[in-house]
């Protein structure tokens, strides 16, 4: 005999009560509490999608005033340059 | 009563009572097939249990290219391989309703159902459940490969290895 007719054969042997369990109340509970637990958690994500835009418009009035920036030093060497020149 | 497409479909939808119907019609195969997977009768209610809230909440993904009870049956096999998984990392399985699982509650003992029990507990896991689902549900190479998620060289890949661990182990218990 070899190994799979030696574990097919313990199989065959072994006795199979039918099944009586119902578990439809159980599911439909566990279903409820997660589905529950899910909406409880939306607010989370609400507050992270404000997060995001509040975030996003801080980069964008950072990126405004960049560009409008004007350095007070870029005359700093003019007169070195005339006396190069 | 009402067609198993309408429950799907009325599930999906969010109807209660349309999916406790679906689980009702289905839970006695889904037990039987979770008892390849554990001899306590708590651990296979968690199971079927955990199976159906699963399918619950991918109700979207299901096509229904195949029929549903093949859909639930993968998603059974793959709650039955983590329960494997979980049982040999040593965490303690815990029930739904909060009641922790002890080897106590096991089927009445019968010597050669034990047997097997003992034999395929010695297997890794991913033996075990090609060892199951290959020679003991008597599935194709194919079938397996659907089932498990593996490619068809896997499954052939790993039968063949659970094959001579099952070998050594039929020597060393003769």
């Amino acid at each position: 005999m070899n190994e799979v007719a030696w574990i097919k054969s313990l199989d065959r042997a072994s006795v199979e009560p039918a099944s009586q369990l119902d578990v439809a109340d159980s599911v439909m509970r566990q279903v409820r509490q997660s589905a529950t637990e899910q909406t409880g958690r939306d607010p989370f994500g609400i507050a992270a999608l404000i997060a995001t835009l509040a975030g996003g418009g801080a980069v964008a009035c950072a990126f405004i005033g960049w560009s409008a920036f004007q350095d007070s030093l870029v005359n700093l060497f003019d007169s070195v340059k005339l006396v190069l020149q | 009563m009402a067609d198993e497409a309408d429950d799907i479909r009325d599930g999906r939808d969010g109807d209660g009572e349309a999916y406790r119907r679906l689980v009702c019609r289905h839970q006695h195969e889904i037990a039987r097939r979770l008892r390849r997977f554990s001899r306590d009768r708590l651990a296979i209610e968690e199971m079927v249990q955990e199976t159906f809230v699963e399918a619950y909440f991918s109700l979207d993904g299901y096509r229904g290219d195949a029929p549903f009870e093949h859909w639930l049956h993968r998603i059974a096999v793959r709650v039955g391989y983590r329960h494997w998984k979980s049982k040999k990392s040593g965490r303690q399985t815990v029930s739904i309703d909060g009641k922790s699982l002890a080897s106590s509650r096991h089927e009445p003992r019968d010597d050669d159902a034990e047997k097997l029990h003992r034999v395929l507990e010695q297997l890794p896991p991913r033996d075990r459940l090609v060892v199951t689902l290959l020679y003991l549900e008597e599935h194709t190479v194919e079938e397996t490969a659907k089932l498990t998620g593996w490619s068809k060289t896997m499954v052939k890949v790993q039968a063949f290895r659970a094959r001579a661990k099952l070998k050594k182990l039929m020597q060393e218990r003769r």
